[in-house]
């Protein structure tokens, strides 16, 4: 390979100019100014559970400025969802929690709309509510949440909706290899343990919001703050519409970490009902209570051990409270299975479920399954090498299967940096030098864990590469730039591929009518599916100049490569064209003037196209094996140092490091970033971030000041923090590269906890550790 | 009732027709069109919404629109030193330090340093950590925010 120019150099980002002067557009822009704009709002049911006995909008309608209030009769009849069709764009007859929806306000300004929402009358019928999803998974729970829930149609993923324990339960998912109860019979030492997680979300810092303009024809332009192709297809299908009716378009999100929310579906309601467009944006406590939050789940988890140190048998049952609607439940929960890819488990055992309750709903939170499952089993795995007599780092270097191995769940393993990114990361927290000696109440602890993060094999990207007359390659892609950098790793690939400056390549996104399908910004993806995607169309596109430059060259296509604009024969480079001498005579005399004519001697243009496709293998419904279930994973090791006060319950992350196998580093400054923030994001969600529910079933927390995510107080800078990366090419990444996005904040509560257990001997099991939970554990170890 | 004011933003004047309790930060974006201050939780807490009133840091989504009335008002819209393209060397380091994520913080985040170097040319890095702990970034970790706040005051420093 020749050498690489722009891949694997720290180039500029493409969009931070515009987003240092304030000229970068995010959908919160769209709709400002626009004469006969509505403003949304939307009411929300103040029960966790009851039946909507009567609705009265008379008063809220008479308002001055109120263009209309719906209710759920003006929505449609079928119910959606993600993976179960199970909700109403508007409650129909029941609330399942607070903060189900329940009226739509359209109001001439946004006060008028806010106003209105108090004079809605709502009569309810409280009814007995399920918080606990132990409880509400019996058989015999005396509430159930969804009577038709057997009849309810599943899009996809049908199978994780049978052999269900419950009338609550809609998901359940296994994994079996080997034999676990072998594996126990054989094993020296067996370990027990049960953790738990609490909810958290992701507080992007832009609220949700969106704008609808209803067209002529009868379809809409739909602006959002969310993901593009990830809400288009279930917007289509909460609305009974086809594709082509909703036209979804994005800009700068201000944020994702997989964030998702409904204000699109209102928006469009009341647009449609009206005529009119309608901008709705969530305030920051409407974010909490509509968004989706990370999966609570309770762990049981028993490792069966050899005294050599070899795992023989691991089982794990899993219980997620999945909240009202299932929504991306079930996969988040059968998508968590792929947590335990880096550790040979020869007898293996999964099962998880996921339980209705009358709690807000669970989706996408970066590291979507995996994060919370390695809460687990990273703790578990130093409690094993303490039981062992073993070292943590040594026991984990033991267990870490290689390249080659066939994983637990079926799969050839490939591209495994693991075992040098532990080596990395325990040298640089000095994990083998003795602890800093207690100061006072405050003892010291450093403490490691080992995480991955899968992305999908079942997706797809397509992109198209138009080649301007003017030397500019314009690639259009259907992914999302939520700050991660996908447009300049983009700009990268395709610079790479046609060797020229990243300053001839334009990106076009975030239009559903003029960028092509892509399954969109998650799962770890982008830069592996929708790079690939570039290159393929590239090379398309660079076929379709050799066919035409060949014959004018006298030469074969075959001979012919491309740099700088410039098309020329391999062996004799001096013989040349310029793209635009591709183009008909006015075209090339054009050159960046205004005469339109960039077309090519035979017509038409330059475009290549191409789509990259994972090519999954199937999956075993009952086994949960797969020779192919996940396109790639990426590993990554971190360390924490931490300070406890023993007394407060306090605890400090004093240094900090991470050190991750990218495949290949597209950008590595960039990719230091992620690293950073995923070590930020994860430290909130280690110490600080929880939702807290009155016994009522309302969130007591929903803003930044009772939510507490880190400031720049919280988070280690400097020297104290530290990133470094692996590379171990990927057979099917661009370059060799894959994902990382999730997988930098995937270890970081489990290092945490583990350095915690390492300073004071005691076992946080719940997460977050707040200094309340901290104390009691130092009280009770 | 709405009210016609004059507010002094960016050295221009703008006359607008506001409700009295609107906060700042609505009318730069609604009725001035200045959209670069961001609006996030309107509880004080992030910063998005930081702009400079008279020289200080202050976050717009608090203060009300009214009050703001024969004071100087600067958003990330008007530090540029030619009033165009040229950029701040705030704007600059941000940009060279990869300190821009999702770019929603990033505006009350400069605005807030701005304030800080005017006040404290060459803060360490303690100083920076403190002066910028009410502005939220969900994307960086901080590491590199504070890292450009850094060298645009070594940059500032070196040009005086």
């Amino acid at each position: 390979m020749t050498e690489l120019t722009t891949v694997g150099k720290s180039v500029i980002k493409v969009d931070a100019f515009d987003k240092v002067t304030g000229k970068a557009k995010y959908a919160s822009e769209e709709g400002i100014g626009v004469p006969g704009m509505l403003y949304g709002k939307v009411l929300f049911s103040p029960f966790a559970h009851a039946e909507i006995l009567k609705i009265d909008t008379s008063k809220a309608s008479r308002l001055r400025g109120v263009r209309a209030v719906l209710t759920g009769k003006e929505t449609p009849k079928q119910r959606s969802g993600m993976m179960i069709d199970d909700r109403h764009v508007l409650c129909h007859e029941r609330v399942r929690f607070v903060g189900d929806a329940v009226a739509v306000v359209a109001a001439d300004s946004a006060d008028a709309a806010e106003e209105a929402l108090e004079l809605i009358e709502v009569e309810y019928r409280e009814l007995p509510a399920l918080f606990d999803p132990e409880e509400a998974m019996k058989p015999d729970c005396p509430v159930i949440l969804h009577q038709d829930l057997q009849k309810y149609t599943r899009p996809i993923y049908g199978y994780l909706g049978r052999d269900l324990p419950g009338p609550n339960v809609h998901t359940h998912h296994k994994v079996r290899k080997g034999d676990v109860e072998r594996g126990f019979k054989e094993a020296d030492l067996i370990i027990e343990n049960r953790f738990q997680n609490d909810r958290i979300i992701h507080c992007q810092l832009e609220p949700f919001n969106a704008v609808c303009y209803p067209e002529s024809d009868g379809s809409i332009t739909l602006w959002t703050s969310g993901r593009l192709y990830i809400n288009h297809g279930p917007l289509c299908r909460a609305f009974g519409m086809p594709p082509s009716k909703i036209r979804l378009r994005n800009g700068y999100l201000g944020a994702s970490f997989g964030t998702t929310a409904r204000p699109e579906r209102f928006a469009a309601l009341a647009a449609m009902k009206t005529g009119k467009p309608v901008k709705m944006v969530y305030t920051r406590e409407e974010c909490f209570i509509d968004g989706l939050n990370r999966l609570p789940k309770i762990i049981y988890i028993k490792d069966g051990l050899k005294k050599d140190g070899t795992i023989v048998a691991r089982q794990l049952k899993v219980i997620v409270n999945c909240g009202a609607y299932a929504d991306h439940g079930p996969l988040t929960i059968r998508n968590g299975a792929f947590h335990a890819s880096q550790y040979r488990l020869p007898n293996y055992k999964w099962d998880a479920y996921g339980v209705y309750t009358n709690e807000p709903c669970v989706g996408p939170v970066r590291g979507f399954g995996s994060a919370e499952a390695l809460w687990a089993t990273e703790q578990q795995m130093d409690i094993d090498a303490e039981a062992l007599g073993m070292d943590a780092v040594e026991f984990r270097l033991k267990n870490t299967v290689d390249e080659g191995e066939i994983d637990v769940r079926g799969q050839k393993v490939h591209s495994i940096g693991a075992k040098e990114c532990l080596r990395k990361a325990a040298d640089w927290i000095g994990l083998d030098e003795p602890a800093r000696p207690p100061e006072g109440r405050i003892r010291f602890g450093k403490g490691i864990a080992l995480g991955n993060k899968y992305t999908m094999a079942d997706t797809a990207s397509a992109a198209v590469v138009k080649v301007h007359v003017d030397g500019t390659i314009e690639v259009f892609h259907g992914g999302d730039e939520c700050g991660q950098g996908l447009n300049t790793v983009l700009t990268q690939i395709a610079a790479e591929d046609f060797r020229v400056s990243p300053d001839k390549i334009k990106i076009v996104w975030g239009d559903s009518a003029r960028v092509p399908y892509d399954f969109g910004s998650a799962s770890s993806r982008s830069t592996l599916y929708i790079g690939n995607a570039v290159r393929l169309a590239g090379q398309d596109a660079k076929r379709q100049i050799f066919e035409i430059a060949g014959p004018i060259l006298k030469t074969a296509p075959g001979n012919l490569e491309t740099a700088d604009g410039i098309v020329f024969v391999k062996e004799f480079p001096e013989e040349r064209l310029t793209f635009s001498d591709l183009f008909l005579p006015a075209a090339r005399e054009a050159r960046g003037a205004l005469k339109m004519a960039a077309c090519l001697e035979g017509g038409g243009e330059i475009i290549g196209k191409a789509t990259f496709w994972g090519h999954p293998s199937a999956e075993d419904t009952e086994t949960g094996q797969g020779e192919k279930l996940a396109m790639s994973y990426d590993y990554g090791v971190q360390g924490a140092e931490v300070a406890v006060d023993t007394e407060t319950g306090m605890v400090k992350v004093l240094r900090f490091c991470s050190a991750f196998d990218t495949g290949r580093t597209i950008n590595p400054k960039m990719c230091e970033a992620q690293l950073e923030g995923g070590a930020g994001m994860g430290i909130g969600s280690a110490l600080y971030e929880g939702f807290v529910f009155s016994d009522k079933g309302e969130l007591l927390n929903p803003n930044l000041h009772d939510y507490r995510i880190c400031s720049t107080q919280q988070v280690p800078s400097g020297e104290k923090m530290k990133s470094m990366t692996v590379e171990d090419p990927h057979q099917e990444g661009p370059f060799g590269a894959k994902g990382i996005g999730e997988n930098a904040m995937c270890p970081t509560a489990p290092a945490i906890a583990n350095a915690i257990y390492n300073a004071t001997g005691a076992r946080l099991t719940h997460l977050p550790m707040t200094p309340e939970r901290v104390l009691k554990a130092i009280k009770e170890k | 009732m709405k009210k016609l004011i004059e507010l002094q933003i960016n050295g221009d004047t703008y006359e607008v027709l506001i409700e009295p309790w609107w906060n700042l930060a609505r009318v730069l974006r609604e009725q001035v069109g200045l959209t670069g201050t961001k609006i996030s939780c309107e509880t004080g807490d992030c910063g998005a919404c930081t702009v400079l009133i008279d020289g200080k840091a202050v976050k717009s989504c608090l203060y009300p629109a009214m009050r703001a009335r024969g004071k100087e008002i600067v958003t990330i819209e008007g530090i540029s030193p030619n009033r165009k393209d040229e950029l701040h060397p705030l704007q600059e380091a941000f940009i060279n330090h990869f300190a821009v994520q999702c770019g929603y913080c990033t505006p009350g985040m400069i605005m807030t340093a701005k304030a800080l170097l005017d006040e404290n040319p060459k803060p360490t890095e303690e100083q920076v950590k403190e002066y910028l702990s009410g502005n939220l970034c969900r994307c960086t970790g901080y590491v590199k925010i504070i890292e450009a706040v850094m060298a645009a005051a070594d940059k500032t420093e070196a040009e005086v």
